[in-house]
């Protein structure tokens, strides 16, 4: 009776104007954040600084949880629409989203990611009403070994992320841990396999690096095989869910709210690590895990449910106890702090007003998006209609200025865009994405959490099985890791069949050539490594984790070398990954951007994207003179009134300090 | 087709040399500074404590220099990336920015293949500092600084702090703390990313944690955390000592930020935008503004900041050399 008479409380403090358009505002603007690619928190703040200077807490703090939920939401339809996340934590949501769109039901995965987003936004209310302060104590028990425990088991469930060869998923991940540890030491401070250029030192972004892996491939190759038909060949099949896709939904979403919220409580978790999880469990748990990325509604509605319960879960350490549940809120406490609320303990005590007049204006807001985004749906299912050698060009804008908009370091784009050349070979080359993203983004934390860990105990490894949380996780590990295995040799004994080995998608010399190519990449990784220092494992040197990931990166390759010279299923037919296909568009594609972005400080931002719309629209596949230049003219436009104007993204004025 | 892409790719490259040549031909009489927008570009990510200090002195030079300033945030390889678009501004007085203790001091010392120096800039003024702290959790045993200091040193290697990224200011604060208090055995943890040290200290992970004090505001006035000693009195904690109230003197390291501009800056503009930071830093609703972030207004001038720089430059080279983070 209590909470809901608090909550009547809420209610009565946001029933004004103010914060009823406040928090409109932060949904509108959090739905626009998550659609556009790569414009994320740092739009947020830009915009919420100067406005908060002047808003009531209440309001300001309504309308920034706004931003934050609102962007999960639009997240994901730029996922299924272009396989590009619009937000880090829809990431895998392209792997059965953006299947879904081709096959034409786009509107059903939009669907079902409105709907479980809700359902998980719901339960993570009531939750924050019922019991935040307890289960916010219990979550800072989890100290460096369990997150290390954690992070070591999610890691082992990579395999799951995986369409095709395991061990190929296995080699393209170690690679993406590889790239991951471009940066400054966790201990010493060392430079790491950055060689001066400013742009490492901090280590790649993670945004360039998605939207160079999953948007720029998907582009060049329909580009270079979509010579006149349309990428989205078959009609619009329905709007929204149906029955069987509800039946086939509801556990995905229960099961993905519940890992969303309890991974979401741990701070510096975020939102994105149980989209991950979840969907490798919906895969285990399957009957029929062979459709996982073929477009099946489970990948999506799992995955969507956990990363808004996660968002969910991430304010309790927050409103309860001040700690902010990713870097950006970090910096949005501090500009909350100059209008005298600190977010915190004491915040229900002091600001029983703030607190639960967000939490009434959490239901709010959600119910808003739901309404919002279901009419919605009609209109982006209209974006598919597009004809691609339209679309195509405005992607590669949105994905440019996206990269461009973190920090206004146009090299930024440049690692998308190489990025994006290692994700076309990957694809040429028959590796997959996610796997590659996911050890990105777990990499730095297993590194961390593991020295973290041997500083804690002082060098001793009996931490990790001490401590019975840890234990936990790291047994469960083991498990997953040794299940395949054992699973393999009991039905070698069982049945004389030889294992059901899949069609080979490539012929033995591509998986030779590629395995080679790694192979020598680790080997020189290595190295490096050595030359940092390796250590004891009690002691690690700055190059001790390096030179470990190096070898198993080596240690894969042979197996996989080996596995493939002993194949003998047949050949299949294959004339070559260029074969028939007009790869000289990629290169022009590419060529041109990187025109653009050593072009772009000097000559300032419309200028050069009117060049490079025109060219983009013109140059690559045929058009009309005026369509492509009326083209150039409206999207260099609109983009600089939606960017600069609106979402106050700092682009380079140039000659003419204009822009 | 082929053609058409090719006759277009030229095209470009006209326009683009054209404009080019109206750019460098554009910029011939000069008018008296300042005559219009002024960048000030801020090497950190918008909200963070630098930035929140950039904003609140861009609101207030507007008013004495009479022409529009806006702030640019380039964050990136902890501010310097920020720096060296400074660095290769023009040295007229319209693209100036922020600088920390770890942009221009820290990182020069311990990063030897960063491509710039200090010399390479223009030192304008230092503007504020902000308190770094030490903290224990609100049920530890220890009450003061020297019973901490006391614990330490019967238990060698038994204390544990979290300390942030291995070079910015808490970590080096808890070295400095610990050469000074007589070669203290504590365990460093670091950690990357926002609020790590808040929840390593509520967690009970770490003993002690070191960190900037508007970061753990909230808690400290919950009575969740304690502060033993801090870099600088801190706004509105005055039974907070500093290490030398504590009985620890001789820990120096303070975080602060100030003001750079590109190398070669005349006189002249260089004295107006002195004097513009000086009377914001004056400004009642600005030093206010400062303490709600915890910060204390701590003007220098050009000459007065960049003698002090040298002095920390020798200390921070002494530490990090201790520490083994430079060779």
């Amino acid at each position: 009776m209590d909470v809901l008479g608090h909550l009547g409380y809420g209610f009565s403090v946001i029933i004004t104007l103010e914060t009823l358009f406040s928090c409109l505002v932060g949904v509108l603007l959090g739905t626009l954040i998550g659609v556009l690619p790569g414009i994320g928190a740092g739009a947020a703040i830009s915009i919420l600084l100067p406005i908060s200077f002047k808003m009531a807490p209440v309001s300001s703090l309504v309308m920034l949880t706004g931003i934050f939920y609102g962007a999960m939401y639009g997240g994901s339809t730029t996922s299924i629409l272009v396989n590009i996340p619009g937000e880090s934590a829809s990431v895998i949501t392209c792997m059965d989203g953006y299947q879904m769109a081709r096959q034409g039901r786009a509107g059903p995965a939009l669907g079902i990611s409105a709907f479980g987003s809700f359902i998980a936004g719901t339960f993570s209310i009531l939750m924050i009403m019922v019991v935040a302060p307890p289960l916010a104590e219990a979550a800072l028990k989890f100290g460096y070994p369990e997150f290390f425990g954690l992070i070591l088991l999610g890691i082992t469930m990579v395999s799951y992320l995986a369409r095709g060869s395991k061990i190929k998923a296995l080699m393209i991940a170690a690679l993406g841990m590889m790239v991951a540890t471009i940066g400054q030491d966790l201990v010493r401070g060392t430079e790491r396999f950055s060689y001066g250029v400013l742009t490492l030192m901090d280590g790649i972004g993670l945004v360039p690096v998605i939207m160079g892996i999953f948007g720029i491939p998907e582009i060049l190759e329909n580009i270079e095989t979509s010579l006149k038909q349309e990428v989205y060949k078959t009609k619009i099949r329905g709007l929204l869910p149906n029955r069987q896709d509800w039946k086939e939904s509801g556990w995905p979403i229960a099961r993905g709210t519940l890992i969303g919220f309890f991974l979401g409580l741990l701070p510096g978790v975020g939102a994105m690590i149980p989209t991950f999880i979840s969907y490798a469990v919906e895969k285990r748990l399957s009957k029929t895990p062979e459709k996982f990325g073929t477009g099946t509604i489970a990948g999506v509605a799992g995955p969507e449910a956990a990363n808004n319960a996660g968002v969910g879960g991430s304010l309790i350490p927050l409103l309860t106890l001040g700690i902010p549940p990713t870097a950006i809120m970090a910096l949005l406490m501090g500009a909350l702090m100059m209008q005298g609320v600190q977010v915190g303990p004491l915040l229900i005590k002091e600001h029983p007003e703030v607190f639960w007049g967000l939490v009434a204006s959490m239901y709010l807001g959600n119910g808003m998006l739901l309404l919002l985004n279901l009419p919605l749906i009609g209109l982006w299912i209209r974006v598919l209609t597009v004809p691609y050698r339209v679309l195509f060009p405005l992607i590669i804008l949105f994905t440019i200025v996206g990269s461009y908009s973190i920090a206004g370091n146009k090299y930024d784009i440049l690692i998308m865009l190489i990025m994006g050349g290692l994700g076309y070979l990957m694809r040429k080359f028959d590796y997959e994405a996610t796997p590659f993203v996911f050890t990105f983004i777990l990499g730095p934390m297993f590194e961390e959490k593991f020295r973290q860990s041997l500083l804690y105990s002082s060098g001793s490894f009996l931490v990790f099985v001490q401590r019975p949380i840890c234990a936990v996780f790291v047994a469960a590990a083991f498990l997953l890791l040794v299940s395949p295995l054992t699973g393999m040799l009991l039905r070698r004994r069982k049945t004389k069949l030889p294992e059901v080995e899949k069609a080979p998608a490539l012929p033995r010399r591509y998986d030779l050539f590629s395995g080679t190519v790694l192979m020598a990449l680790a080997l020189a990784y290595m190295w490096e490594a050595g030359n940092l220092g390796i250590g004891t494992p009690r002691t690690p040197s700055p190059g001790f984790f390096p030179f470990m990931l190096g070898g198993v990166l080596v240690l894969l390759c042979l197996i996989r070398m080996v596995t493939t010279l002993g194949r003998k299923s047949p050949e299949p037919h294959f004339d070559g990954p260029w074969h028939g296909l007009r790869w000289d568009k990629t290169l022009l594609i590419l060529a041109s951007v990187t025109a653009y972005i050593f072009v772009l400080e000097p000559v300032g931002y419309l200028l050069t994207t009117l060049v490079l719309m025109a060219f983009l629209f013109k140059g690559i596949e045929p058009q009309k003179w005026w369509v492509a230049l009326a083209g150039a003219v409206l999207s260099s436009a609109v983009t600089y009134i939606l960017f600069r104007i609106l979402l106050q993204v700092q682009l380079p004025r140039g000659i003419f300090s204009f822009g | 087709m082929e053609k058409n892409s090719w006759t277009l790719l030229i095209i470009a490259l006209l326009v683009g040399g054209l404009t080019a040549l109206c750019a460098v031909s554009g910029q011939t009489q000069e008018k008296p500074f300042p005559s219009r927008q002024i960048d000030f570009v801020i090497p950190y990510d918008p909200g963070g404590s630098i930035d929140l200090m950039g904003r609140i002195f861009v609101e207030a030079i507007k008013a004495p220099l009479n022409v529009p300033v806006v702030p640019v945030n380039k964050p990136g390889a902890g501010g310097s990336i920020g720096t060296m678009f400074v660095i290769n501004s023009k040295p007229d007085g319209y693209t100036v920015g922020a600088c920390s203790l770890g942009s221009l001091l820290v990182s020069p010392i311990i990063e030897p293949k960063l491509p710039y120096k200090r010399s390479d800039l223009t030192v304008v003024c230092k503007t504020i500092n902000f308190p770094i702290a030490i903290f224990v959790k609100a049920d530890a045993p220890w009450k003061t600084l020297k019973e901490l200091v006391d614990f330490a040193k019967q238990n060698p290697g038994k204390l544990r702090a979290a300390v942030g990224g291995p070079t910015g200011a808490p970590a080096l604060l808890v070295e400095s703390f610990k050469i000074q208090a007589g070669g203290l055995n504590i365990i460093n943890i670091p950690s990357k990313g926002g609020a790590a040290q808040a929840t390593a200290i509520l967690g009970g992970h770490v003993e002690i944690c070191s960190d900037p004090v508007a970061a753990e505001v909230s808690l400290l006035k919950a009575g969740r955390v304690r502060a033993l000693a801090s870099s600088n009195k801190v706004p509105g904690f005055p039974e907070i000592p500093t290490f030398e109230e504590a009985g620890v003197p001789g820990v120096t390291v303070t975080s602060w930020a100030g003001v750079i501009a590109p190398k070669g800056l005349p006189k002249p503009i260089l004295d107006k935008l002195v004097s513009a930071f000086e009377t914001a830093s004056k400004n009642p609703t600005v030093i206010e503004q400062l303490h709600r972030e915890a910060m204390n207004a701590d003007f220098l001038g050009s000459e007065a900041f960049m003698k002090q720089l040298e002095k920390e430059e020798q200390m921070y080279t002494e530490i990090t050399r201790k520490v083994g983070l430079i060779k």
